[in-house]
């Protein structure tokens, strides 16, 4: 229902937008941001990330990625051979399950390590969930471009974030997020987020090329969805703890 | 040289105009004169352990490990641990700092009711303050050995923040940096500032402080003695402007080449002044004789140059020699020092020669009071005639007690203990010696022992050696806290399976890597591509020969039992070797258990049972399936809402794993599709209808339930078996079971791991790739080793160096081979006296006293050679022997006595510095002064009379002469006795 509600204000805000050529606030850019990026019902996405180090090696991880909803993903690893099968389930509240073929065990792991980053990439667990920046930042109009609104966003009161502000650049025709910069407590420039190649998939905005780069660490984490479905109707069972181990 | 001296004065004014600009620009340069502390620099940077060591550091993120710790009375109270925070955060801002551990930034594997957690100890946005909560970390922490004595101190009141720098930084003005935010936080703990650059900075801060302090006092010593000496003005001015501008030259020169202060040479200044002052002297000395002989000033000047120049130069020479010897040595700081030196030497030469004399022309001629002859002996007069008279009685004496010295001289060579660790530097009472000696004792030390591993991280076979290697470190003395990435894969592995070892297959380690994978302990662990690592401990010992002694074994160890071709192979495909592989593994689990018992303190009783034992079961054929144990199991499977199976009724639980373990028990080799079909016998319809699937994954659940209970039941009967064995119950210690059971698991493998080049029959036709495995070490402890060899080296060739050039130059001085060897005997037995001295005060071989020998060679040889001069001419007189003797003592002699006591007054104010090394230096090398001058005027003179050394003069006729005397005196005495009667 929620979901339903801010797609509509979104919808609103996009074509009183368009009518009345008025900038809305940055709090709504970001909200819309927020929205158009969670906007699937579902989706089964292949992935590839390709992971690479200051000295320009590659490493190449291949997965598929179930997701639910904002808070309810299932991601299974296809490649490398000896991590194939290690699959994760998130839950909504924090509740995490791995599992590993080589022990054909399900552990249930603490996930309140925001800060780290997810299995080697640049992502910290925190980056991986779903995007939900007008929760827990406030936002500011900082420039307006020919198509694209800057905001610069400072966590909320009383949320702590490993980031001192953030700076995104969303689309103005479709408030898609181009580009995010994290910087650290010392206000240095620390991450940069950026999604490439957003086009329309049926009724949503999805970006099939997205990266991350470390500054500090000169390691990046490049995505590319090579396969995208959505609002397929995925069942619940796909998200439980006895399908995680479904690994053939 | 009276042409040279005519144009010293004939182009005076350029030349003191030109001294003057040169000495100008020079002492600008001297501001820009830099420290080296860096004890990594003293070595050629192309020595292969240099290399090495710094292609570690590139690729682990530095090779400097920087330590505060903060101690307090328990440090698990939230004031310390947010200062600990706060400081650790700080730290990890600053972009010269590769990584930071600490109690509120460390990875943190646990084990939790429902599941695990890889996260940090102590989160830094969450810091404990309850002190439940508090105790209850305490606890945790210290029963970790991955923390305990690492970043917490066995007792909790120490917690260390340990800072990796990286390589390319300013090493002391980050370490400044550091340390001036670390006591700008608040807080009531005492802190410590351990490692390299806190090293650095207090070894640069000691240097300058030094030089400051001490110049002055040289400087007005020197003053005092001049005043003494000469009783006038210029007499203080001209030696003390020489010295002042030749030392100003030589340290401006080494600013100018870019050459740093170090730790050798920054005695440098000191020993420059104490040694350069003796050519002015002679200078003004011989001037101010001239003139009282009445001649004119300049005359006066033309005669000394020419008289005194070429002894002058001959001295200067051969204390240059001296120093320029150490050009053979390989360590940098000690070619710096000697050739710096040596030019510095001859720039006080130079300056003497030409600027004094031009300065000494513009000043009107002294009036000299003449001196009251006197005919009164002096004291000294009289003890040198006293020494003349000794000299000339015992001689064989003498000779004899220096050849002893010798002797004695030649066996302490062996028993010199040496000492290169940066620490001894400091004096005891010092704050950074403070801090390494409490890191020492409650830490397990500041020192890095690093062994760079290159092989596949990933391969069981390659982990497996390495966490057999570090049960073995663990054990070495002095050698603490070893880590490396095996640690964390048997952490993750005890997590996940309760076993702490290194899993079977590749996949095994694959899968625990993933919870590793992007945690920031990995790059200081590994490199990007998995196939480079490091294998990290501390040393607790600042001593030389200890350290020696660790690296040796480890090396040995390295060579002797780790296997660098590796050969994976199942254990059913090894038949034809299977009685020799059975014995290598149970050496190999064996090992281990040895390793670790004797590490937690247990005594095994007997060694040969606990291999019995171990074969039994390495070889034991059938299994027993352990029903009870498995019972529970399966059913637990079956009642799990999340599993694969749910049964929810009791009866059907019953007997539908009943049916499976009878069903097991009787197929020994049951498959996946076996348990299947037998599943779906008993197994309702209903219950899989919906899902085809579900029978396959329970059939594979059900087989790893099974065969891990097996595995269990096994090492748990095992465990059982050889608990008795030791001296103590092993529950008593967790570690030690823990780590046991780890041992102990390997008996389960069927994957086996055997060296390629042994087992060579298994692998005909190459079928198997071999894993390649190869250990290098390097760490501090091997550049210490490799300095302090290098500095063995350097003692033995510049003093061979020196000996041989001042002999060949006294064998062309005095036309005869021989001349110079005995001429070089003082010399040796005053360098011998020196080590002699040095074994009996237990002062340690090092980058200062090294020196010690050549610049004795140096500054003695000129002892020898006043004394040869002088007597050679008092003998030319056709004097007796004795009076030859008698008259060179009371001249040369005292004067070469004065001489070594002033040098020796110059060299003692050393001894005001704060650097150990430079303090044994100086009182060290005063002594050898006095050693020279002594022996130059005992032993030297008795060797002279006993080989009647032809070189010297007639002495030997003169002594004939005298021997025919007496023998015609006695002759004619018997005669007339005989005509008497």
């Amino acid at each position: 229902m929620k979901k339903t509600a801010i797609t509509i204000t979104m919808f609103l805000i996009v074509v009183c937008g368009s009518i009345y050529a008025q900038t809305p606030t940055a709090e709504d850019i970001l909200k819309n941001a927020d929205a158009v990026v969670n906007a699937p019902q579902d989706q089964e996405i292949s992935l590839k990330m390709t992971l690479t180090d200051k000295g320009g090696n590659e490493k190449i991880r291949e997965m598929k990625m179930y997701q639910k909803g904002d808070e309810t993903r299932l991601v299974r690893f296809l490649s490398p051979a000896d991590q194939k099968g290690v699959s994760f389930l998130s839950l909504p509240d924090d509740v995490q399950y791995i599992y590993l073929p080589a022990f054909n065990k399900v552990r249930r792991i603490a996930s309140h390590i925001k800060n780290d980053n997810f299995a080697g990439t640049d992502f910290s667990y925190d980056d991986m969930s779903a995007s939900k920046y007008a929760e827990e930042y406030d936002a500011t109009l900082l420039e307006k471009t020919d198509d694209l609104y800057i905001l610069e966003l400072i966590p909320k009161p009383g949320v702590e974030k490993s980031y001192s502000k953030l700076k995104m650049w969303a689309r103005q025709d479709n408030f898609y997020p181009v580009k995010v910069e994290f910087y650290d407590k010392n206000s240095t420039l620390w991450k940069l987020f950026e999604s490439r190649n957003i086009k329309k998939n049926g009724k949503y905005w999805i970006a099939s090329e997205a990266e991350m780069t470390d500054l500090k660490k000169e390691h990046s984490t490049k995505m590319i969805m090579e396969k995208v479905e959505l609002d397929k109707g995925l069942s619940d069972n796909i998200f439980t703890e006895r399908n995680l181990k479904r690994v053939k | 040289m009276r042409k040279f001296a005519e144009l010293v004065l004939k182009y005076r004014i350029p030349i003191i105009i030109g001294t003057i600009i040169i000495t100008i620009f020079m002492a600008l340069q001297l501001g820009k004169l830099k420290i080296n502390s860096d004890i990594l620099e003293y070595l050629p940077q192309d020595d292969p352990n240099v290399v090495l060591f710094n292609e570690v550091g590139d690729k682990f993120g530095g090779n400097s490990l920087a330590m505060i710790a903060l101690e307090t009375d328990n440090v698990f109270n939230p004031n310390t641990l947010n200062r600990v925070n706060i400081i650790t955060q700080k730290f990890k801002e600053m972009p010269e700092i590769s990584y930071v551990t600490g109690l509120t930034d460390v990875i943190d594997i646990k084990k939790m009711q429902y599941g695990l957690e890889v996260g940090k100890l102590i989160d830094e946005q969450n810091i404990p303050s309850e002190k439940d909560e508090l105790e209850k970390i305490k606890n945790y922490t210290l029963s970790k050995e991955m923390y305990r004595g690492n970043i917490v101190s066995g007792d909790g009141t120490i917690a260390v923040i340990i800072a990796r720098l990286k390589d390319d930084v300013d090493r002391i003005a980050i370490g400044r940096e550091m340390k001036e935010f670390v006591l700008s936080t608040e807080g009531n703990e005492k802190l410590y500032f351990a490692g390299i650059p806190f090293q650095m900075i207090f070894l640069t801060d000691v240097i300058n402080s030094d030089v400051i302090k001490l110049l002055p006092v040289v400087l007005l010593l020197l003053i005092i003695t001049l005043a003494i000496s000469f009783r006038s003005k210029r007499g203080v001015i001209l030696p003390l402007s020489t010295v002042i501008i030749s030392t100003t030259w030589g340290l401006g020169l080494m600013s100018l080449l870019g050459i740093k202060l170090t730790i050798a040479s920054d005695g440098m200044p000191i020993l420059l002044l104490a040694i350069g002052s003796a050519y002015g002297i002679h200078l003004v000395n011989k001037y101010f004789e001239d003139i009282s002989k009445g001649d004119n000033k300049i005359e006066a000047i033309k005669d000394t140059i020419s008289e005194v120049g070429v002894p002058i130069f001959l001295a200067g020479l051969t204390t240059s020699i001296g120093f320029l010897a150490f050009l053979v040595s390989n360590l940098t700081i000690i070619k710096e020092f000697g050739f710096f030196t040596a030019i510095g030497v001859m720039f006080a030469y130079i300056v003497a020669i030409t600027f004094l004399p031009a300065l000494l022309s513009f000043m009107p001629a002294p009036k000299i009071k003449t001196k009251k002859e006197s005919h009164k002996l002096t004291s000294t007069d009289n003890f040198m005639i006293g020494l003349s008279r000794l000299i000339l009685k015992r001689k064989f004496v003498i000779m004899s007690i220096g050849f002893l010295i010798v002797a004695i001289g030649i066996f302490s060579l062996f028993k010199i203990n040496r000492e290169v660790n940066m620490v001894d530097y400091f004096k005891k009472d010092s704050e950074i010696r403070q801090a390494e000696d409490m890191m020492e004792s409650k830490l397990g030390g500041s020192i890095p022992i690093q062994i760079l591993v290159k092989g596949d991280l990933q391969e069981p076979a390659v982990l497996k050696e390495i966490v057999k290697l570090e049960k073995y470190l663990k054990n070495l003395p002095d050698v603490h806290s070893p880590q490396s990435i095996a640690d964390l894969i048997c952490e993750m592995n005890d997590v996940m399976n309760d076993r702490y070892c290194i899993p079977e297959t590749r996949e095994g380690v694959a899968n625990l890597w993933f919870f590793l994978e992007g945690n920031e302990i990995l790059p200081q662990l590994i490199n990007s591509q998995n196939n480079e690592g490091l294998i990290q401990a501390k040393l607790g010992t600042v001593n030389t020969k200890k350290l020696t002694l660790v690296t040796d074994e480890i090396d040995r160890f390295i060579s002797e039992n780790i296997n660098s071709d590796i050969l994976m192979i199942n254990l059913a495909e090894a038949n034809s070797n299977q009685k020799e592989i059975n014995q290598e593994r149970v050496r190999n689990i064996s090992n281990k258990i040895f390793y670790d018992a004797a590490y937690y303190g247990f005594e095994i009783k007997d060694k040969i049972d606990l291999e019995q034992i171990l074969h039994k079961y390495l070889t034991q054929k059938n299994l027993e399936i352990p029903t009870s144990n498995l019972t529970t199991k399966l059913v637990d499977y079956m009642k799990n809402e999340d599993g694969d199976l749910l049964i929810k009724s009791s009866s059907l639980q019953k007997k539908v794993v009943n049916s499976l373990i009878r069903y097991v028990e009787k197929n020994d080799n049951y498959t996946e599709k076996g348990i299947v079909s037998h599943l779906k016998k008993i197994v309702p319809g209903s219950y899989y209808e919906d899902d085809p699937e579900m029978l396959d994954y329970a059939a594979m659940s059900i087989i790893s339930i099974i065969e891990n209970e097996i595995k269990w039941d096994k090492v748990n009967n095992l465990i059982k078996e050889i608990t008795p064995l030791f001296s103590k119950d092993i529950k008593q210690n967790s570690n030690f079971h823990k780590n046991l059971i780890g041992d102990v698991w390997e008996i389960n493998d069927t994957q086996i791991f055997i060296s390629n080049a042994k087992y060579k029959n298994l692998n005909k036709d190459g079928q198997f790739s071999p894993i390649s495995l190869d250990l290098q070490q390097t760490g501090m402890p091997i550049i210490y080793k490799d300095i302090d060899n290098n500095i063995v080296s350097s003692q033995t060739y510049s003093l061979i160096f020196a000996i041989g050039l001042v002999l060949i130059l006294l064998a062309i001085q005095f036309k005869s081979f021989i001349g110079g060897l005995i001429s070089i005997l003082p010399i040796v037995l005053t360098v011998l006296f020196n080590f002699v001295i040095m074994w009996i005060f237990k002062i340690p071989l090092d980058a200062a006293t090294v020196m010690i020998g050549s610049v004795a060679v140096g500054i003695g040889i000129d002892y020898t050679i006043h004394f040869n001069n002088r007597f050679h001419f008092e003998i030319g007189k056709k004097n007796s022997v004795e009076n030859a003797l008698e008259t060179t003592l009371r001249t040369t002699g005292k004067a070469i006595i004065i001489n070594a006591f002033s040098v020796m007054l110059g060299f003692l104010t050393l001894l005001l510095g704060n650097i150990v090394p430079m303090q044994r230096f100086g009182w060290l090398i005063a002594l050898t002064m006095v050693i020279s001058a002594t022996a130059s005027i005992t032993f030297l003179p008795s060797l002279l009379l006993i080989t009647h050394a032809s070189f010297i003069g007639d002495l030997k006729h003169k002594a004939l002469r005298q021997a025919i005397n007496i023998k015609a005196n006695i002759k004619q005495k018997v005669n007339d006795f005989k005509e008497k009667k």
